[in-house]
């Protein structure tokens, strides 16, 4: 998608007050509503049965939804990255593909809970639409093939998945010498109130100097569940982004 | 630093569509200046990006970019100020190797009681 047409879009989508949702599937619809959401958002969906659902959204994750109809968790309760399976399920038994609904989007209120880490958009759309995990897989092999594709500049390379974090290439020595640095950096960015992390699971890099070096930097990207980071030598911010960008995905 | 120096800084600079100058501390915003009315919300969500990014787990970075399809954010630090950073914001596609070098050279521009006024 161009840029042009992504924020045209993105302006739709922002402008939508009372409109029809434009998927077929309402959920689809809500789930891009809420990727597209940086700022404290209360999205509110009338099905046609007279059922109101309000999503709370923030840094493109779904804090909490409520319905105005008798519901158990995850309704009305704060959410958490382990809901997603349950938040998926319980918006499909709500808005069933082909239920025409109407979107109302509106700044949130002082008082809106956001308790919750809440559930990212990328791991919905995920459940909503399984992209078969390639995402990931293919982030690791764009990693590594830019690993071998430029070892003057790549020093190493690492993944982190859950808790995990895997070096994919790089010299046992180099990889044993910078794993505390890469260990910090990655609990820096998975930290609970990290706001750039939605945008880092879907379309977001991250580009920080390394310790101690005037000319080196750490190279951050993410896929659903998983970031990638690149040990750069010897390279500036902005050949480090053409660096990824130019590698073919 | 002049009221006019952000303004001039993007007019001299057109990649820079909105500057902000934050205390990485508290995630305040001290100063801004924009292409476009941005919302005070808009301003405070940049500032605490700025807070976790320049300051985040106790580093003190002297730079930072956060790049998405739709824009980047090069955040620089103002080191003698302490806590205290630069945020711009560019179009995809801009010279980010260059506006850092541009926006250390502002930082150099402010002076101590400015940041904290």
């Amino acid at each position: 998608m161009s840029h042009l047409a992504r924020l045209r879009e993105t302006l739709n989508a922002t402008a939508v007050i009372g409109g029809p949702a434009q998927d077929a599937n309402p959920v689809v619809a809500m789930a891009d509503a809420i990727n597209r959401t940086i700022l404290p958002r209360r999205l509110e969906v009338r099905l046609p049965d007279g059922v109101r659902v309000t999503l709370f959204l923030r840094n493109r994750r779904l804090h909490r939804m409520e319905r105005n109809a008798p519901s158990t968790a995850p309704w009305n309760t704060a959410l958490s990255p382990s809901d997603c399976d349950g938040v998926a399920g319980a918006l499909q038994a709500t808005c069933p593909a082909g239920t025409i609904a109407t979107f109302h989007i509106a700044k949130a209120q002082s008082d809106d809970p956001f308790d919750g880490l809440g559930v990212a958009a990328s791991a919905l759309i995920e459940r909503l639409a399984p992209s078969g995990a390639t995402d990931a897989c293919d982030m690791q092999d764009r990693l590594v093939a830019i690993a071998e594709a430029a070892p003057a500049q790549v020093e190493a390379s690492f993944a982190m998945a859950g808790d995990e974090i895997a070096p994919l290439t790089g010299s046992e020595a180099t990889i044993d010498a910078l794993l505390p640095e890469i260990t910090d950096l990655f609990i820096e960015i998975t930290e609970d109130a990290f706001s750039l992390a939605g945008a880092l699971e879907t379309d977001g890099t991250l580009v920080v100097p390394r310790a101690g070096s005037s000319s080196g930097c750490h190279l951050i990207v993410g896929r659903v569940g998983m970031l990638g980071l690149l040990v750069l030598r010897d390279t500036t911010p902005g050949a480090a982004l053409a660096l990824w960008a130019e590698t073919p995905a | 630093m002049s009221p006019n120096t952000f303004p001039d800084f993007r007019a001299a600079h057109p990649d820079c569509a909105l500057l902000v100058l934050s205390d990485t501390r508290s995630g305040t915003v001290l100063a801004a200046d924009g292409a476009l009315a941005y919302p005070q919300e808009y301003l405070d969500a940049i500032s605490a990006s700025a807070r976790e990014v320049m300051a985040g787990s106790g580093a003190r970075r002297a730079w930072a970019l956060f790049a998405t399809p739709n824009g980047m954010r090069a955040f620089r630090a103002v080191p003698h100020l302490g806590d205290v950073a630069l945020t711009c914001l560019m179009a995809p596609g801009a010279d980010i190797d260059a506006m850092l070098t541009r926006l250390d050279a502002l930082a150099g521009r402010i002076e101590p009681w400015e940041a904290a006024a």
